[in-house]
């Protein structure tokens, strides 16, 4: 009896501590601290999968597309090559981008007709992304917000099913920021668990809600987060685009001149599929 | 218009082509056996216009084009693409008397064609390549402006009113590509003397202007023209090498080829008494171009610049006696920027020089000629609808063409087009020559 009672104890003190460290998160920490959180989620060096967009208009009419997406993350360079395989009017059709921390921004285009790899200006972050509700700061930030772009504030808290999810909130820094994102704030539920978005809100540069991300699926790649299924609800325009990345895979050995202009022009890495782990 | 082409004896020069199409054919048979991956894209278009003046259709042509890639191993790859046209109009299918033997159409009839666009293997291991077969070696960074961009013969058809400015004319070659530390070598040989695609006699882009046909007014006089044979490979070959390295926010390269002209002298074949049809032979004296192309992108912005000098233009010249020629220094320079701009538009402007030194004799060009090109557009409807809107001119003649388009989306597989190719200047102008074919026109392309 007297064991019992001790293990009653046990239990009690186990569930307690376990409802403590479930509330915990959303009160122990500073808005920076939860944005440094997300801003050092890990990333894999290199990871090679097909990205499936289906764009829904008002009316419900859909447009597909369909790419091999070649990312690499080196410590001062981000190198993302997209090579689209569907549909067939756009088949061999190649975007790269190096956004350089130190450096000028790089974008390459290859067309096909065109039989040369043309360099892009680039893109304001604010820009869509070829026909997408994902602007081009949304495509690079991956789900991340930028130290240097934003002022945070932490909302209330919220319990869902036991577990408790920061609210971050964010205001641009300055003027000619906001005026380059093309928001005037956001906010976003925060899994404490894997510091990865449930859903980010977006204001545009007048304060009206413009368009809501919503991560549906995550999955462990290389033991790093990476959102498989998400979908990008644009109220203003009343147009969604759905995301499905397909086939990931962490590459350990990606070729060091891979993901260079010259090499947009000999069409998708597709054996890179046979060699991520 | 009183211009004739002799008809051109092609059964001579059978043996070469079905050669050609048995080896392609056995080829063929190899790779699809061989490959591991095989991807084909059809694109079925059909398009038409109607002058802007008369309301007359005069342009009405249906294509049906294919394009195969095989992917054979790690290191090979191969390309077929082949391309049917079919036509029954105002602006035809174009000269083929200055494609080679083994570059000619399979199917040449009256109104239908059916030509091999790309026929090539593959090699690449890291950073080289080697290309063997029917390519293109598409050199400079501007826009549709042709400085250094010369080493491809192009096609003249439909004047510069193509999808791609310039649509290229492939030539079967040998290409070898390689990166050595930050230094790229691209070298190029096209064993085949096919030259710029002109359009046919009568049709409506046919060029009338002087400055082109020699000072020879062809639409008043009568004139039976030819062209020489191309046959002679090696003396009608195009080689040439470039070198690339990156310098400062862009990369520099300095290339240098030589190969036949890509556009024409007109010489007399004979003496001819006075009363007699002239008897013209388009000759495509072989060059050399030294050249330079720089690009960098700035910001929002990306500059490109590319100059290039030709040592041995050949051109016609005003002389005692008609259609004489000459050889002269050419200088061309060209500027270009590309501007990522407020609201999503996209635009992009560039200006050319063409100098030829003209001390030593009279020219039936302007020595200098400035060419302007001015585009802006922007994706509407989620990227649904596209606006293009395009200016392209000479200002030193004040002639030009002023092209607004629109381009939808309709789904995943049909894209419809249509704009307004609207053509002002002097009618012995580049531009002006063609200003009673101002067009409508409409464009359909399903592709799957």
């Amino acid at each position: 009896m007297k064991h019992f009672f001790l293990y009653i104890n046990i239990s009690l003190l186990c569930l307690f501590s376990s409802v403590v460290q479930a509330t915990e998160p959303a009160t122990s920490l500073s808005p920076m601290e939860v944005a440094e959180n997300i801003v050092n989620r890990s990333a894999s060096k290199a990871r090679v999968g097909y990205m499936h967009f289906i764009m829904r208009n008002e009316s419900g009419s859909e447009r597909k597309r369909s790419a091999l997406l070649v990312h690499s993350q080196e410590p001062a360079k981000t190198k993302i090559g997209i090579y689209f395989t569907k549909p067939a009017g756009l088949q061999n059709t190649s975007f790269l981008s190096h956004d350089n921390s130190n450096s000028q921004d790089q974008n390459w285009l290859y067309l096909p007709a065109t039989d040369r790899v043309r360099k892009l200006p680039a893109s304001s972050r604010g820009d869509y992304f070829m026909g997408t509700d994902l602007s081009y700061g949304d495509i690079k930030d991956n789900f991340k917000f930028a130290l240097e772009d934003w002022d945070f504030s932490l909302g209330e808290q919220q319990i869902e099913n036991g577990k408790s999810f920061y609210f971050l909130q964010g205001t641009p820094k300055n003027e000619g920021i906001k005026q380059e994102l093309g928001y005037a704030s956001f906010t976003s539920k925060i899994d404490p668990d894997t510091w990865f978005p449930v859903n980010i809100k977006y204001t545009d540069v007048y304060h009206a809600p413009l368009k809501e991300i919503t991560i549906s699926k995550l999955e462990m790649i290389a033991e790093t987060w990476i959102a498989t299924h998400f979908s990008v609800f644009n109220s203003q325009l009343s147009h969604q685009t759905e995301i499905v990345l397909s086939d990931m895979q962490y590459l350990p050995n990606l070729p060091s001149n891979l993901l260079s202009a010259d090499e947009l022009a000999y069409g998708a890495p597709l054996m890179l599929l046979d060699e991520g782990e | 218009m009183l211009v004739t082409v002799p008809f051109k004896k092609t059964g001579e020069n059978m043996a070469p082509p079905l050669l050609v199409m048995l080896i392609l054919y056995l080829g063929l048979t190899n790779l699809v056996y061989a490959a591991t991956n095989t991807s084909t894209i059809w694109s079925i278009d059909y398009r038409f216009s109607t002058n802007l003046h008369n309301g007359d259709l005069e342009f009405s042509r249906f294509s049906l084009a294919s394009q195969t890639r095989f992917s054979l191993s790690r290191n090979w790859s191969a390309q077929l693409e082949a391309r049917a046209e079919f036509a029954n109009d105002d602006v035809g299918l174009g000269t083929i008397n200055g494609y080679s033997s083994l570059s000619r159409p399979l199917v040449d009839k009256k109104h239908t064609r059916l030509e091999i666009d790309r026929a090539f293997i593959q090699w690449r291991k890291r950073a080289h390549s080697f290309t063997l077969g029917k390519q293109v070696t598409p050199w400079g960074v501007l826009d549709g402006v042709q400085i250094t961009d010369r080493f491809d013969p192009v096609r003249r058809r439909d004047f510069i009113f193509t999808d791609v400015r310039p649509e290229r004319i492939a030539r079967w070659g040998a290409r070898w590509r390689n990166k050595i530390g930050n230094f790229k070598l691209d070298t190029s040989f096209a064993l085949d003397g096919t030259i710029t695609q002109q359009a046919e006699p009568g049709t409506l882009f046919f060029t009338t202007s002087t400055r082109f046909t020699g000072g020879v007014d062809v639409t008043n006089t009568p004139v039976n023209i030819s062209s020489q044979n191309r046959n002679n490979s090696l003396a009608q070959s195009t080689f040439g090498a470039r070198v690339s390295h990156p310098l400062g926010e862009g990369d520099i390269s300095f290339l240098l080829f030589r190969g036949p002209d890509t556009d024409p002298i007109l010489s007399l074949t004979t003496l001819q008494a006075m009363n007699e049809q002239i008897a013209v032979e388009l000759n495509y004296q072989r060059r050399t171009l030294y050249g330079a192309t720089y690009d960098a992108t700035i910001g929002e912005t990306v500059l490109r610049g590319e100059l290039a000098y030709i040592p041995d233009q050949p051109i016609n010249i005003i002389g005692d006696t008609p259609l004489q020629s000459a050889v002269a220094q050419r200088l061309l320079a060209g500027f270009g920027i590309d501007w990522s701009a407020p609201e999503q538009w996209f635009v992009n402007a560039q200006l050319a020089l063409d100098y030829i030194d003209s001390q030593e004799f009279d020219l039936l060009r302007p020595d200098t000629d400035t060419i302007l090109t001015l585009r802006a557009q922007r994706l509407f409807i989620n990227g649904r609808l596209l606006f293009k809107v395009e200016l392209l001119g000479t200002i030193n003649q004040r002639d030009g063409v002023l092209r607004p388009e629109l381009v939808y989306e309709y789904s995943d597989k049909l894209k419809l087009r249509s704009g307004i190719d609207w053509l002002f200047g002097d009618e012995n102008s580049q531009f002006g020559q063609f200003k009673d074919n101002s067009r409508l026109w409409f464009a359909a392309t399903y592709t799957f």
